[in-house]
């Protein structure tokens, strides 16, 4: 028995940060992250016998927070429909940015990011926090999210248009300038 | 390249290093000549250093206890995975809210709370049941709303008499019931809503001299009320026959007392 809670603790443990932080992603509240957080780590001590030594073990709990995120929205009509039927065809295409607002993007601050993160439906953000924030592989994520690769990549994709798309806009109403035009100004 | 699905693909590997040394070169070649191709990786690679400056995201501190609270709370079964607590599916009986309201409770309760969960028998899951149903967990499947008709449906579900009352006059109303095993008995539930709140009652076979120590204990009437507190929670058990009562309410717990007393004063 101690020597299943000394594993666990060793093992998972130190990726409660990890999964609260992406769970607070994914759901947007902190009580429903606390709440996806705590079931998550309780199922994965519960199961730890099935997970496999020497593999990933926080895209393992990646897996079982997914699965705890659908579960708990499954019947809650109060939770926004992110159909991806509600993404333009046109999103498929090549996004034409704004070459001159391009270097600006980098300067858009992280609560406004993050505010962008927020506005992507559920399975492109998932997509994108697992693979792009938490460092995933694709492989994993496609685990995680029970979804073929091919679809990870297709959700990151469109993702990033997305999210650039939010933070040139951003960018463009904010009014920022490239640092050189600053100093010539 | 065309701007096609395939296209696309190869950018968003080249993007994330996926692809191998021919492919990549293949690409960057390509990028060379292709303004469309070589701006749709830039906004990609611009997003993506966008994500990396998020910051980090702490747990908060009383989270963190909680979490390994529950996680020291949990119990594994010798030899495998867990499944030695009662659980309501996918979700945590001991919920965020129910371990803040652990947290927060006087010390006494607390103490009288973890003193049922090391107990064996039932308290500690008629205390389980009656807070998952709080927490949304445990629904009421019996629709009915009837006193007589709800006592004669879980009277036939459970094997015994379970005594359904109309307190319509104490304002009282019917929302439903639902019978589940606790602890391997049968064990009736029912649900009366009012204006100040919920009553949860449970009957199952037992005795009240099996309990642990209460925190209050009560007579009157000829009846003796265990009293229990546990987060907001006043739970009192009293005997009726073969039959645990329990009400539970977070109530306060003088008017839950006394409207256990109502209660049993009925049967």
């Amino acid at each position: 028995m101690n020597d299943v809670r000394d594993r666990f603790a060793a093992v998972a443990l130190p990726f409660r940060r990890d999964i609260y932080r992406s769970a607070l992603r994914m759901c947007g509240q902190r009580e429903a992250a606390e709440d996806v957080t705590q079931e998550t780590f309780l199922r994965a001590f519960r199961t730890f016998d099935g997970f496999a030594a020497g593999t990933n073990c926080k895209a393992w709990l990646f897996t079982i927070m997914r699965s705890v995120i659908i579960n708990r929205f499954k019947h809650d009509r109060r939770r926004p429909e992110t159909s991806l039927d509600r993404i333009p065809d046109d999103a498929e295409g090549l996004f034409v940015a704004d070459a001159s607002l391009l270097a600006l993007v980098d300067q858009v601050p992280a609560p406004e990011v993050e505010a962008a993160l927020a506005t992507l439906p559920d399975e492109f953000r998932a997509a994108v926090i697992l693979v792009d924030i938490e460092e995933l592989s694709y492989e994993e994520a496609a685990s995680a999210l029970a979804c073929p690769v091919g679809t990870i990549r297709s959700r990151l994709a469109r993702a990033r248009r997305q999210l650039y798309a939010a933070l040139e806009d951003h960018a463009r109403r904010s009014g920022y300038s490239v640092p050189v035009e600053k100093a010539e100004s | 390249m065309s701007a096609d699905r395939h296209a696309i693909d190869a950018l968003t590997d080249f993007v994330d290093e996926r692809l191998d040394a021919n492919a990549r070169e293949a690409v960057e070649r390509h990028l060379l000549e292709c303004d469309s191709c070589r701006r749709e990786v830039e906004l990609a690679r611009a997003a993506k250093r966008a994500m990396a400056r998020l910051p980090g995201v702490d747990m908060p501190p009383d989270f963190a206890s909680r979490l390994d609270a529950a996680l020291r709370a949990e119990r594994l079964p010798a030899g495998g995975p867990a499944a030695g607590r009662l659980t309501t599916g996918d979700r945590p009986l001991y919920s965020r809210r129910w371990l803040i309201g652990l947290g927060a409770g006087a010390a006494a309760a607390a103490a009288t709370f973890l003193f049922w969960r090391r107990s064996p028998g039932q308290p500690e899951s008629v205390a389980e049941t009656t807070i998952a149903y709080r927490l949304g967990r445990l629904p009421l499947t019996i629709a009915l709303t009837d006193a007589e008709a709800l006592g004669a449906e879980l009277t036939a579900r459970v094997g015994f008499q379970a005594r359904v009352f109309d307190l319509g006059m104490m304002g009282y109303t019917i929302r439903g019931g639902r019978v589940h095993d606790v602890a391997g008995a049968r064990s009736a539930m029912w649900v009366y809503t009012g204006a100040a709140g919920e009553l949860v009652c449970q009957m199952y076979l037992g005795r009240v001299a099996d309990l642990p120590p209460a925190a209050e204990v009560r007579s009157a009437r000829g009846f003796t009320f265990h009293v229990y507190h546990a987060a907001r929670e006043t739970q009192v058990f009293w005997q009726e026959g073969s039959v645990v009562c329990v009400l539970s309410s977070n109530l306060p717990p003088e008017d839950v007392i006394g409207l256990a007393i109502e209660k049993a004063m009925l049967s």
